[in-house]
């Protein structure tokens, strides 16, 4: 009971790419240094033949699971609605897809499929009989710039409707008194301060490297939040568009927001972009309000996982193979802060 | 992203075939974090020495049993090109590349979810024909 650890094994899909590590290191990892026992994987990445995977893989699957004594929790799964050339893929179409989800996730004993974030109704009206059939819940992914609190100014490129889109499906949730539709919230909604690792990497690529200099001088002083803010006020107009970018942030929902949602809730993604040392042998997170929101889950006797999603490989990658992040070490500086803020 | 691994060192090499050099061929490994469908390949291009190959010339296998045209990946909606798995981009051109350094460059453009537009890899790697 309680919260729970896992993690998503989006979070070693650099390992996986140079051949360190397959499925079952990641499973051995979890078992054997985290100790958790939470498994979230993405559909194309985990599955070989994805969505028909052999018996051979399936029995493999289930028995690597037994071996370490881990819990499926969610199959991540993708709407490509560029697929065919001829047409954008359809809603009935994404419907029949999630279904072929919905199906893997029973054979591989996952309790729900975290697809895209602003699922329409429409789509999950489609596959909702085979999610009631098979027990699997469909859960999207609450991804930022979708707030929880209705906010109809927030426009982005995910959905139609980002800024109702949480509320929308509540209200579907409720007209239909179906249990088995929910959301994924993603960490990355509760930002306290930019990404460390995005703010390197625009360091890093800046032309004048003088200024850069004065920047990296900056960064030691002002708090990151207050870094792009710092920089404009000293330095006016020198930073580009992009640069900005980099060092912008927005909080688009506040830790107590989520109690809105708390009865949907199947999963949390537990995203990080760069775990510091704020103490010798202590990690935290500098971007996001971890504590916060684990303190309101807490105080709500919420039961589920949260699930490590690291995901600062990309700003890395303009590197070499010895300056690429380290996702290993990442995921277990990760754990140890949800250890110690879920009292573990 | 790894636009860094788009084209693996020391897979570029001439195809000999019957006796018979058909063409050249290089390894590529997926640009994004999931297998895809051949169809969300939206395309592949190849230049040497500054000239780019005529885009009929190329065939693209994600295993070595399926070989494809451009043209016809894009209708290939069911075959796998699995992540971390290399494929093989080959050209078509009967002598394959001359002896000595070429430069060549290697794009792989991908559709992928959630990015409404295609998103391109590409690197050039000096290759030496011995």
């Amino acid at each position: 009971m309680g919260i729970k650890r896992g993690v998503s094994f989006y979070s070693y899909q650099q390992a996986q790419f140079f051949g360190e590590m397959d499925y079952h290191d990641m499973c051995r990892e979890l078992r054997e240094t985290l100790g958790c026992d939470g498994v979230e994987i993405i559909n194309e990445t985990t599955v070989p033949k994805y969505p028909f995977p052999t018996r051979e893989f399936l029995a493999d699957w289930h028995n690597t699971m037994a071996r370490y004594d881990l819990t499926p929790v969610a199959l991540d799964g993708f709407l490509d609605t560029l697929r065919f050339r001829d047409h954008v893929m359809t809603r009935k179409e994404a419907g029949e897809l999630l279904k072929l989800d919905l199906q893997l996730a029973a054979d591989m004993g996952f309790k729900h499929v975290r697809t895209m974030t602003g699922l329409p109704s429409e789509v999950i009206e489609w596959a909702l009989d085979t999610a009631v059939k098979l027990d699997v819940k469909i859960a999207w992914e609450i991804h930022t710039p979708i707030p929880i609190k209705p906010d109809p100014t927030i426009q982005g490129l995910y959905c139609e409707s980002p800024g109702t889109a949480v509320y929308d499906t509540v209200e579907f949730i409720k007209k239909t008194g179906t249990k088995h539709v929910g959301f994924v919230p993603d960490m990355g909604i509760f930002t306290k301060a930019p990404y460390l690792d995005v703010v390197e990497a625009a360091v890093r690529h800046m032309k004048d490297r003088k200024f850069a200099a004065n920047v990296e001088a900056m960064m030691k002083e002002v708090p990151l939040a207050e870094l792009g803010e710092a920089i404009e006020k000293k330095y006016p107009g020198r930073l580009s568009p992009q640069e900005k970018r980099s060092f912008a942030w927005k909080t688009v929902a506040q830790p107590e927001d989520i109690e809105l949602i708390l009865p949907y809730i199947c999963s949390i993604h537990g995203k990080v972009h760069d775990m510091i040392e704020v103490a010798p042998g202590v990690y935290d997170d500098p971007s996001t309000m971890n504590a916060e929101v684990i303190e309101v889950l807490k105080k709500n006797n919420w039961n589920g996982y949260i699930c490590t999603e690291f995901e600062g490989q990309r700003s890395r990658q303009d590197q070499g193979r010895e300056h690429l992040a380290d996702e290993v070490d990442q995921v277990r500086r990760h754990h140890q802060m949800l250890k110690r803020l879920i009292g573990e | 992203m790894f636009d860094n691994n788009v084209f693996i060192e020391g897979t570029c090499k001439n195809v000999v075939e019957n006796g018979e050099i058909i063409g050249y061929e290089m390894e590529t490994n997926i640009t994004y974090y999931r297998g895809i469908p051949l169809s969300m390949v939206n395309f592949v291009a190849v230049e040497v020495d500054g000239i780019k190959v005529p885009e009929e010339d190329i065939r693209f296998t994600p295993d070595h049993i399926d070989w494809f045209t451009l043209k016809e990946m894009e209708t290939v909606a069911t075959i796998k090109w699995e992540y971390g798995i290399p494929a093989t981009v080959r050209v078509l051109q009967k002598g394959g590349l001359s002896k000595g350094s070429h430069e060549v460059k290697l794009t792989v453009c991908t559709r992928t979810a959630y990015i409404p537009f295609p998103l391109e890899g590409n690197m050039t790697r000096t290759v030496i024909i011995e």
